[in-house]
């Protein structure tokens, strides 16, 4: 029986492996092998930007991040730029920081109860449908827009003037939609027999929402609120009326001395600039940006992903 | 080799999954234009016998096998095997109704156009005999055009008969196909099935001892991944020489 | 309640509100906390409907004086030469320029993205699978700046120096092929992960089904997997359609930002993200010019909405003929 020594042989496992053998077989075996390959080469395609954005950004941005001479390190992220915009990127740092922060406080809890109420205290139906059709809308807003619209609402109708308050608000705007949906699904994924078991104990409801269901949805919530968080903390359009741009961090909550910087506004700025080392400092910037941006993208990862395992 | 008697024939089969151990040494046959069926306690290994014989294992990437498989005559395993000319010999009908996501007319043409049938009218002509053949023409002629997956239960199964009836296949494969379904569709599609036999060789697999009774010719009883019996179906549930046959049939294991 | 309240809405939701008054004053003390939070979380969940009418109502209001205005006018829509200068408003040209760089760039990343979601989904070996996902979805995360960095930096020259003499043509390489490029790039991460996902929907029997009637894999994978899964694959494009409209700092930063309509791909072009950042700064103390840049806002706000009414009708529309509902 040689067919099935064959069938057995190294041999016809590696090429099985690569399917060579098979396909030379038929018009139809050759023409199934070359769609494979040809796929295979998009994804190649489609991943090696990736790989040519973080080459470019850290082969110039490393020295500037990691390097340990003056103004370079854990200093560029925390000394102020100085004459001539040398020095580090603090302003930039700690405005970003602030505006998340502030963006958060406003953004989150708006949006967490905002799902809960859609989700606990809605039967589906027309209340439901519109609310989530205007999220889903709101999600596919371009930034700039929200970027106008704050200017004209927030900067321009209410006095609120540029900086930090504008800015941040305008933030959170964007982050209602993303924050909103993933709470709402991890929500859903919250099995009804857990809030029965919660209501036939005696509990309300709202107690209920706020120790059982709440509390079980917890990881979803949070991965929700962190990839909300990385979207908006790279975003330099909305930013741009409503912000201002600053050397130092805010002082105050309204005037021009709550004007603010922001990373992707720093990026932007220094690398349309001829000075060589400020197109440094956009690497630097850019790099450190990304570095957090992914940081936070990985976390929000790792978290759901224990979500789903948990669930199976 | 080549002067074979049957369609397929099994000899000495044993597969795996990784590490575990499915099938054991199997040689069976199956005659010509008769209901083979296989009988067995879940997890025994039937399905993957059957999907052995048209080489649906293969999707599995840790699958493994010894042993040969012949289609008239041919290692299906072999190296110059077409896999795809064997599954257009084998039609395969599943145990849980998958119509296609399209329409009703779709789902029957899908198969004869992969083979190169273009014509309108004739591809017109399989729809219209599939469907007959299946005992589902009379209830869906007006509704060709609707997607199938609204149809009930046991219109989807047959649908999904005829679809594998589309390309002619000398051989069907029956992966428990009323297990799922209403008791009348059941009935009505196991009806079916008998009358199949006459054009169709028909591997059968199933738990239901009565109904390897009631439509089948031959059996084979599979228990733990051993073939335990292979004979005429009325010989093995009048007279089963294996005890563990008897606890099957009687209904102590299963 | 009588006939004559109950068919009067105004009367209506004074009953109602009547009537939860009393439900909470009849109450105990939880009762009375469940009412009180479920009125406290009503107002958020409105948030988003009323930031949507907001950004409809000031988009509007600062755009009217544009589309009353005799140097303006609804016109404006279509009319390509942009000179506020000479009060001249024509922002076709945007819409124009924006439309050929999406186009570009849905032409490059709509085959490349579902080729790439098809492989992910059907042919990649196992241990491979995660690792390209992870990847993929890191490329979404990436701010859209720090593409315009890697664009202006790298794929400007690239354009300048190795493509366009290719095409016998001179450029500095500030083009819409760059700007179509870079948001290629940037919608490939979209629509992989949620194509991928819609495929990975698809139950495993219809595959069965395809291949044990004799399909290659290939085949099963384009006339059975991506059919069934056409109305997820459908939305989304369409929304990747809506986020390269919208798009704006990387194609701010490459596309030239030139007041002409490009004839080739090395043309420089003007896209409607661009004039409102560009410009919006300096507008907002004339009326008209600012009026005008809101009305490019304006149009961008209903291209989006447009896009997203579009995936969702999409949806609804592949599922029915699907018969999924």
């Amino acid at each position: 029986m040689t067919t099935q020594s064959i069938s057995e042989s190294p041999l016809r496992k590696i090429y099985g492996r690569l399917g060579l053998k098979d396909a030379v077989k038929s018009r139809r075996h050759l023409s199934d092998y070359l769609f494979k390959i040809i796929l295979g080469m998009a994804i190649i395609i489609i991943v090696s930007p990736f790989f040519f954005v973080l080459f470019q950004v850290a082969s110039i941005g490393f020295e500037q991040v990691f390097g340990t001479g003056p103004g370079q390190g854990i200093e560029f992220l925390f000394t102020f730029p100085g004459a001539g915009l040398e020095g580090g990127i603090r302003n930039a740092f700690v405005g970003t920081v602030e505006l998340i922060l502030l963006a958060s406080a406003v953004g989150i809890p708006l949006s967490v109860f905002g799902a809960v109420y859609i989700n606990e205290y809605t039967q589906p139906g027309k209340l439901r449908a519109i609310i989530e059709f205007t999220s889903d809308v709101l999600a596919g807003i371009p930034s700039i827009v929200f970027g106008a619209f704050g200017f004209a609402f927030l900067v321009d109708y209410l006095h609120i003037g540029m900086g930090i308050v504008a800015g941040s608000l305008t933030l959170a705007f964007m982050m209602i939609p993303t924050v909103l949906r993933t709470t709402q699904e991890a929500l859903r994924a919250v099995p009804m027999s857990l809030r029965e078991a919660s209501l036939a104990l005696g509990a309300t409801k709202w107690s209920t929402t706020w120790n059982v269901t709440l509390r079980s949805a917890f990881p979803g919530v949070i991965t929700g609120i962190l990839l909300a968080i990385g979207r908006v903390m790279g975003e330099t359009a909305p930013l741009i009326f409503t912000a201002g741009n600053s050397l130092s961090v805010p002082t105050e909550i309204t005037g021009p001395g709550s004007w603010v910087a922001s990373m992707p506004y720093t990026i932007w700025a220094y690398i349309s600039d001829p000075r060589q080392y400020l197109q440094e400092k956009a690497h630097g910037t850019a790099l450190a940006l990304m570095m957090m941006v992914l940081a936070i993208d990985v976390i929000a990862n790792l978290i759901s992903r224990k979500v789903t395992r948990r669930l199976v | 080799m080549s002067n074979f008697e049957h369609h397929i024939e099994v000899h000495n089969l044993s597969t795996w999954f990784g590490k575990k151990h499915i099938l054991k040494d199997i040689t069976c046959y199956f005659k010509d234009n008769t209901i083979t069926a296989i009988m067995g306690p879940s997890g025994c290994g039937k399905s993957t016998l059957l999907r052995s014989l048209n080489r649906l294992n293969d999707l599995v990437p840790s699958f493994r096998h010894t042993g040969i498989v012949l289609f008239r005559g041919e290692d299906i395993y072999g190296p110059g095997f077409s896999v795809y000319d064997l599954r257009t010999h084998i039609g395969m009908v599943f145990q849980k109704p998958n119509p296609f996501p399209m329409s009703v007319r779709d789902n029957i043409t899908y198969g004869p156009k992969l083979h190169g049938t273009k014509d309108e009218d004739e591809l017109e002509k399989i729809v219209e005999t599939s469907l007959k053949k299946a005992a589902l023409w009379d209830e869906v002629k007006d509704d060709l055009d609707h997607p199938a997956p609204n149809l009930s239960g046991g219109q989807q199964q047959r649908l999904c008969i005829a679809r594998a009836l589309s390309v002619d296949p000398p051989v069907l494969l029956m992966d428990e196909p009323v297990s799922a379904l209403d008791p009348i569709s059941a009935t009505k599609i196991e009806e079916l099935i008998v009358e199949l036999k006459n054009d169709y060789t028909i591997i059968l697999v199933t738990h239901n001892v009565q109904q390897a009774f009631r439509v089948s010719d031959q059996s084979a009883f599979l228990y733990l991944g051993e073939l335990v019996e292979f004979d005429e179906t009325k010989r093995i549930l009048e007279a089963p020489t294996d005890s563990r046959t008897e606890a099957f049939i009687t209904g102590r294991i299963g | 309640m009588t006939e004559e309240s109950s068919s009067n809405p105004l009367n209506q939701i004074a009953v109602k509100i009547t009537q939860s008054l009393k439900q909470f004053k009849d109450s105990d003390k939880p009762g009375r906390i469940d009412s009180l939070g479920r009125f406290g979380l009503f107002i958020p969940a409105l948030a988003s409907t009323l930031i949507i009418i907001l950004i409809l109502a000031f988009l509007w209001f600062e755009s009217v004086p544009i589309f009353i205005d005799p140097v303006g006018g609804p016109g404006i829509i279509v009319s390509p030469t942009w000179d506020p200068n000479r009060d001249l408003y024509g922002i076709g040209i945007f819409i124009v320029g924006s439309l050929i760089c999406t186009g570009i760039a849905i032409g490059l990343a709509v085959p490349l993205g579902i080729g790439g979601a098809i492989f992910l989904s059907e042919f990649c070996p196992m241990q491979l699978r995660q690792p390209i996902k992870m990847i993929i979805e890191m490329m979404a995360a990436i701010p859209s700046i720090v593409y315009g960095l890697w664009a202006y930096i790298v794929l400007v020259p690239i354009i300048k120096y190795n493509i366009a003499p290719l095409a016998n043509s001179t450029t500095n390489g500030l083009s819409v092929l760059a700007g179509g490029i870079i948001l290629a790039i940037m919608l490939l991460p979209t629509i992989v992960t949620i194509s991928n996902d819609a495929l990975q929907t698809v139950p495993m029997s219809l595959r069965e089904a395809s291949l044990a009637l004799g399909a290659t894999q290939s085949e099963t994978s384009r006339k059975i997997v991506l059919s069934a899964a056409l109305p997820g694959v459908g939305a989304a494009v369409v929304l990747s359609l809506g986020r390269a409209v919208g798009e704006t700092m990387a194609v701010l930063m490459v596309t030239g930002n030139s007041l002409q309509i490009p004839y080739s791909l090395f043309d420089p072009t003007y896209v409607m993200t661009s004039i409102i950042t560009n410009q919006l700064g300096y507008a907002f103390v004339f009326p008209l010019w600012r009026s005008a840049l809101f009305a490019v806002g304006l149009v961008l706000l209903i291209m989006s909405m447009c896009f997203t009414i579009t995936a969702k009708l999409f949806i609804r529309w592949g599922m029915k003929t699907r018969g999924y509902i």
